[in-house]
């Protein structure tokens, strides 16, 4: 049970004062009796009256105030009852104190601040705040230091209740808790097996669009052939881009088919090759302009009537048919 | 490659201008007169227009019955010009070819002009019906009747410059018959080979319509000289020199060629057949120009002035199957062989 303390700062305004502190009651714990690592409550209730209030803001906040000593945490609530302001403040602390020998501890003192003192200073004034409130009409209370007995903790243990043992640090240490050793072979296994999927999505990703070490594939001629023709284009390379164009192309319809394709297998292919269909149109241009390339005295109106741009699409799209018919 | 020439020792008759595309209006409507008369053989009669137009002669092959005669016979009636058919049998002689002797009613012998020379140089189809049956003296005759188009006979030449030579012979018996030499197969342009109509509507039509009953009276129902024969061979050169054989479609052919003739070089495959021992010959370069030939023509009549692939595999199983000639081992089974020969070649060979 702690120790009901009531320093009173008493602070009675005078007469018809309309506002004023009235009251801070520090309700403390016990004073002796602390060991290493307890926790201790002090509780404040501040009253004022008119428009005068605490000044929150003003609070200590948690945290290590000492090389012993931590504010674990501050509570505040507010009440009102008669026409006054009630404030409860909770501070909650923790000793880090590890004493050999029984000791006397300071937790410090902290200042009130409050808002609108306008009162008249008291003449009682509390008896530890020698006040300057009397000099600006500021008026501010201070929770006082709390002096702790702090007691050894290692001499009662070893001596009460092990009194085998020396005194030796190890062997008043109780061992290491042994850490829990976390179970990874599950997730190794699914690392595995996600990594090893992984590695399939990609090797199928690769082989659907035949890129290297499937660039060969046999099923992906259209797709060979539009890599050819695009590199033959951005290349530059050889005499008649537009000549080697077509024939890439035409090989590639020719291993498509698995045999060699004319210009009047195209509606027979396009009747295998269901994918083809919506390229009818243009495939049977490309085969008109080939016959009249390859086999007219006309290579400018081959070339005219189906240029390389609509050739290297053709491919492209040819490509893609390709790909999503798989 | 050496372009043939057609002898042409006598002018054509009749010139004017030719008009490629009138012409080839008057050769599609040359095919339909003989429809008319010979249903479901559209193939058949499309080559034969070719090989009039590529001035080739045709051998035709295949069952009895299945209409070679009509058809020549409805080919020879709408080209006009005279027409002259004989019987190939094991007792015919070369000479009775080209004369006749006999008794005259006064008991005294005499000569008289036989099939060929009674026309004279208007004798335009030459029908030489069951050709397998007439012996090796009478093949001989005929080579030089169709390689030159012309005879010798009573010590004075005798020119047929509109000359068609046509044979059939059926594929039935093997009895009594003699294998046309080499030589002669070659000089024909095309082999065409002649089945039954498959569709059931010529079927039904080829059996039930009474027309087909009487085929004298059919072929007379032709209209006669639909082509102006005497005016083929200046066309046929018109046509030779107008359409368009690309230098790429030059490549394509030697190709051809060569896989033909070395088929292991090219890849070709045939089941159960060692494709290096297969060719003992043939596929000469007479009959790679006669191919040639007939695509510019099958070019012509399907309206380009340029020769593509197309004509060339269009045709080239009847242009030369017949003059490949396979190791004794396999020729049994010539007919499936090569034409999978002939398949796996245009599968292979790339074109252009």
């Amino acid at each position: 049970m702690r120790s009901w303390l009531a320093i009173v700062f008493l602070l009675l305004s005078v007469g018809g004062s309309s506002a004023a502190i009235d009251a801070v009651n520090v309700y403390e714990p016990r004073k002796f009796g602390h060991f290493l690592g307890d926790t201790l409550e002090r509780r404040v209730e501040v009253i004022t009256s008119g428009n005068t209030e605490l000044f929150t803001a003003a609070l200590p906040r948690p945290g290590a105030l000492t090389y012993w000593l931590d504010l674990v945490s501050i509570d505040l609530s507010e009440r009102e009852e008669n026409g006054r302001k009630i404030y409860d403040i909770t501070l909650k602390y923790q000793i880090f104190y590890s004493a050999l020998e029984a000791k006397q501890l300071d937790i410090p003192s902290f200042p009130l601040r409050f808002k609108n003192p306008n009162s008249v200073a008291p003449n009682g004034e509390a008896p530890s705040e020698p006040s300057d409130a009397s000099q600006g009409g500021n008026y501010s209370a201070t929770v006082p230091a709390l002096r702790l007995v702090i007691s050894p903790l290692r001499d009662i243990v070893l001596d009460d209740l092990m009194p085998e043992k020396t005194g030796d640090i190890s062997d008043v240490m109780r061992p290491d808790a042994v850490p829990q050793e976390i179970n990874v072979v599950p997730r190794e296994r699914l690392l595995l097996a996600s990594a090893s999927a992984l590695a399939g999505a990609g090797l199928l990703l690769l082989w659907h669009y035949a890129i290297w070490p499937f660039a060969r594939r046999p099923k992906r001629p259209f797709t060979q052939a539009d890599r050819q023709i695009r590199s033959l284009q951005s290349g530059g390379a050889g005499e008649a881009p537009y000549r080697d164009s077509l024939l890439i192309l035409h090989r590639a319809f020719d291993q498509s088919a698995g045999r060699r394709i004319f210009a009047a297998d195209v509606p027979e292919f396009v009747a295998q090759h269901q994918r083809f269909s919506t390229l009818l149109p243009r495939l049977k241009s490309f085969f008109e302009s080939s016959q009249l390339y390859f086999f007219s005295d006309d290579r400018r109106a081959a070339e005219d009537r189906f240029p390389i741009s609509d050739l290297a699409r053709l491919a492209a799209d040819l490509a893609r048919e390709e790909r999503s018919a798989a | 490659m050496p372009s043939p020439t057609v002898q042409q020792p006598q002018a054509d008759e009749q010139t004017g201008p030719l008009e490629l595309d009138d012409w080839c209006r008057c050769a599609l409507d040359f095919e339909r007169e003989i429809a008319k008369a010979v249903i479901g053989q559209n193939r058949a009669i499309r080559l034969l227009t070719i090989a009039v137009f590529a001035r080739g002669h045709v051998l035709l092959e295949g069952d009895v019955g299945v209409g070679k005669t009509t058809l020549l016979r409805a080919v020879a009636r709408a080209l006009g010009g005279a027409y002259e058919r004989i019987q190939g049998t094991i007792d015919r002689m070369p000479s009775q070819i080209i004369y006749n002797t006999y008794h005259n009613q006064e008991g005294k012998p005499r000569v008289a002009p036989g099939p060929v020379l009674r026309h004279g140089s208007d004798l335009s189809v030459f029908f030489f019906n069951e050709i397998n049956r007439a012996r090796p003296q009478v093949h001989s005759l005929l080579l030089r009747l169709m390689a030159e188009r012309s005879v010798t006979a009573f010590n004075q030449e005798h020119q047929f410059p509109h000359l068609l030579v046509f044979a059939d012979r059926n594929r039935i018996e093997r009895e009594e018959t003699f294998e046309l030499p080499a030589a002669a197969r070659d000089r024909f342009l095309m082999e065409v080979e002649i089945s039954a109509p498959s569709d059931e509507k010529s079927r039904r039509e080829l059996l039930f319509a009474t027309r087909f009953h009487d085929v004298d009276k059919l072929i007379a129902s032709l209209k006669d000289g639909v082509l102006d024969y005497r005016r083929l061979n200046t066309l046929a050169n018109v046509i030779q020199n107008t359409i368009i054989v690309s230098p790429a479609l030059e490549r394509y052919v030697l190709d051809l060629w060569k896989a033909i003739r070395e088929p292991a070089s090219a890849g070709i495959q045939i089941a159960n057949v060692d494709v290096n021992r297969m060719i003992a010959g043939g596929s000469s370069p007479r009959g790679m120009s006669y191919l040639i030939r007939a695509a510019r023509v099958a070019a012509w009549l399907s309206g380009r002035d340029m020769v593509v692939p197309e004509d060339i595999r269009d045709i080239f199983h009847e242009c030369m199957a017949h003059r490949i000639f396979l190791t004794p081992v396999y020729e049994l089974r010539r007919e499936e062989i090569v034409r999978s020969l002939i398949a796996d070649v245009f599968a292979k060979v790339p074109a252009p």
